[in-house]
């Protein structure tokens, strides 16, 4: 069970494309809940990855599965993405919360990377997991809209013809990779749903330069016996970014311009966001 | 019928060759969004103004959507050219552009500062959810055809909730049209104010674009355009109540943009008047 994250990376993708893109949610999600052992605890996670994504989730939710009280991390349930407009039943959100069974005493968390992009999802995870601590992490916006669109760019071969016609997928993954790097709302949506102290804004960057210390900032954060996860986990954790489609010299500075007026509104709503560490706006850290 | 069937694909149609005399120039206006606002009404009343030029389209609603498509490739000089030669004038009259989602595609503002340097921009802004209602009822005109190509209709409709709310981010595009726009040069007007006080805005608006100012006859104020041809679509009272919730920070930071906009006139929003 610890091994979910590995298993999920390593599985082969034979979902349809609008199902893999994350787009069909008439797809059944990945969330039969597996039956409890005796003696163990059936409850809501104790904390959800929310995103955003590209923006290194998938190394957090791994190195937290390695905790010695943390039972597992369950990866994109896509619990919430069908929801968009009606409302979830109770047996809905009581299937959700079975899918979190571990021993007394563990942990059991979610991935969930685009929960803060989507927004009719926060509220329906706090009243799923009301009690839930929300990691969010975050990265340089237009260095994370790349990832985005070069993650995107492997499901291009399989795309349908989309809504306009067969250019359309550039059209749509430059919007979708995009949108998702808009932060401030997002994190507004967040806020919404959830209480400021049960909710951790982390950057990426800074989990990469040192992943320990940001690691213990998180155990304690979410209560959990501070523990250094062996260092052949640590460093095979990374994740490389799928290279992106070439862009131009001027799309690449409007995506940079278009980005930072949300960069200033979010150095607002998250005063200790170390701007010094996104490159595309380090001169809003110089500039105070 | 599709969205590329509505509106003209400018990368395939070539604008026709103005008469002798004409001046060929960028357009001075441009009313740049938000769909759902009311801007076809808008835009048609406008053109009722004997010195603004009725630009001939080749058919439909008359919206180029000229840098819609440029998501993949910068345009080029030729590109701009091409564009300029859609706004054929008599000497003496000014030309506008209609393009709802130019405020909406993060692509576009750059570009239409290239294409249009000078112009002007007219943005119609209403309450937010009652946008969302509005695009998502008439996205329904397009369900059959899509599911036809192959999606499902769940990810249409998926789809149309999404692009619905997005397009109703108008600070966060507003912002964006500031990256390539000054300020003073984009008006803001709520489409409940035009409803309301069709002749008072439209004095704004021409006074925006420093022209004299002119009264269109009643029968074109009262013209009705774009009626809902499909069953209006609703929401869950809890969707509804976080459609309103999730737009909440949106409309606050567009306050901060237009300080004289009057939420008093959205009913979602009034409590923040």
């Amino acid at each position: 069970m610890k091994l979910s994250i590995a298993r999920f990376l390593r599985r082969p993708r034979v979902m349809s494309p609008d199902a893999a893109l994350g787009l069909d949610p008439g797809e059944p999600y990945d969330a039969s809940p597996p039956e409890p052992r005796p003696g163990w605890v059936v409850a809501p996670p104790d904390f959800v990855i929310v995103g955003a994504q590209d923006a290194g989730g998938e190394r957090l939710a791994t190195l937290l599965a390695a905790h010695p009280s943390v039972h597992e991390v369950r990866p994109e349930l896509r619990a919430w993405e069908r929801f968009f407009e009606t409302w979830p039943s109770d047996p809905d959100i009581d299937r959700y919360r079975r899918c979190f069974p571990r021993p007394a005493g563990q942990q059991s968390g979610e991935l969930a990377a685009t929960t803060m992009s989507l927004f009719w999802a926060p509220r329906m995870l706090a009243t799923a997991a009301p009690q839930a601590r929300i990691l969010m992490m975050l990265r340089d916006p237009a260095t994370r809209y790349l990832a985005g669109r070069g993650r995107l760019e492997r499901y291009r071969p399989q795309a349908p013809h989309w809504h306009y016609g067969p250019r359309s997928f550039t059209h749509w993954a430059a919007d979708r990779s995009f949108s998702r790097g808009e932060y401030a709302l997002q994190v507004q949506w967040i806020r919404d749903a959830f209480p400021d102290d049960r909710i951790m804004i982390l950057q990426q960057e800074a989990l990469d330069a040192d992943p320990v210390a940001m690691l213990a900032r998180i155990q304690a954060f979410l209560g959990l016996d501070s523990a250094v996860p062996d260092a052949a986990l640590v460093a095979g954790s990374v994740t490389l970014d799928a290279p992106a489609p070439e862009l131009e010299p001027q799309r690449l500075a409007a995506i940079r311009d278009l980005y930072r007026h949300d960069v200033q509104r979010l150095r607002t709503l998250v005063p200790d966001l170390d701007v010094s560490l996104w490159p595309n706006y380090q001169d809003e850290a110089q500039a105070g | 019928m599709t969205i590329a069937s509505r509106t003209v694909d400018p990368r395939k149609v070539e604008p026709a060759p103005p008469p002798d005399g004409w001046v060929i120039r960028p357009p001075d206006f441009v009313v740049a969004g938000a769909p759902k606002c009311g801007t076809t009404r808008w835009f048609r009343l406008l053109v009722e103004h004997p010195d603004v030029h009725r630009t001939h389209r080749p058919r439909g609603s008359g919206e180029l959507h000229f840098f819609d498509d440029f998501y993949d490739h910068w345009p080029t000089a030729e590109d701009i050219d091409r564009y300029h030669r859609f706004f054929p004038r008599p000497p003496g009259a000014i030309a506008g552009d209609k393009a709802p989602t130019d405020m909406s595609n993060h692509w576009v503002p750059r570009m239409l500062a290239d294409g249009a340097p000078d112009a002007r921009l007219l943005v119609l802004v209403r309450d937010p959810v009652e946008r969302f209602m509005s695009s998502r009822t008439f996205s329904e005109n397009w369900r059959d055809v899509t599911v036809g190509r192959g999606r499902t209709s769940a990810t249409f409709s998926r789809f149309a909730v999404t692009r619905s709310f997005a397009h109703g981010q108008y600070a966060t595009q507003m912002r964006w049209l500031m990256t390539a726009f000054p300020r003073d040069r984009i008006l803001v007007q709520q489409f409940e104010r035009c409803i309301a006080d069709p002749i008072g805005q439209l004095a704004d608006a021409f006074a925006f674009l420093g022209i004299s100012p002119f009264q269109p006859s009643q029968e074109a104020i009262d013209r009705r355009v774009n009626a809902t041809k499909v069953s209006r679509v609703d929401v869950d009272p809890r969707h509804r109540e976080v459609l309103r919730s999730a737009f909440r920070p949106e409309v606050m930071a567009l306050r901060e943009l237009v300080p004289d906009l009057d939420l008093s006139l959205w009913p979602n929003f009034a409590d923040l008047a």
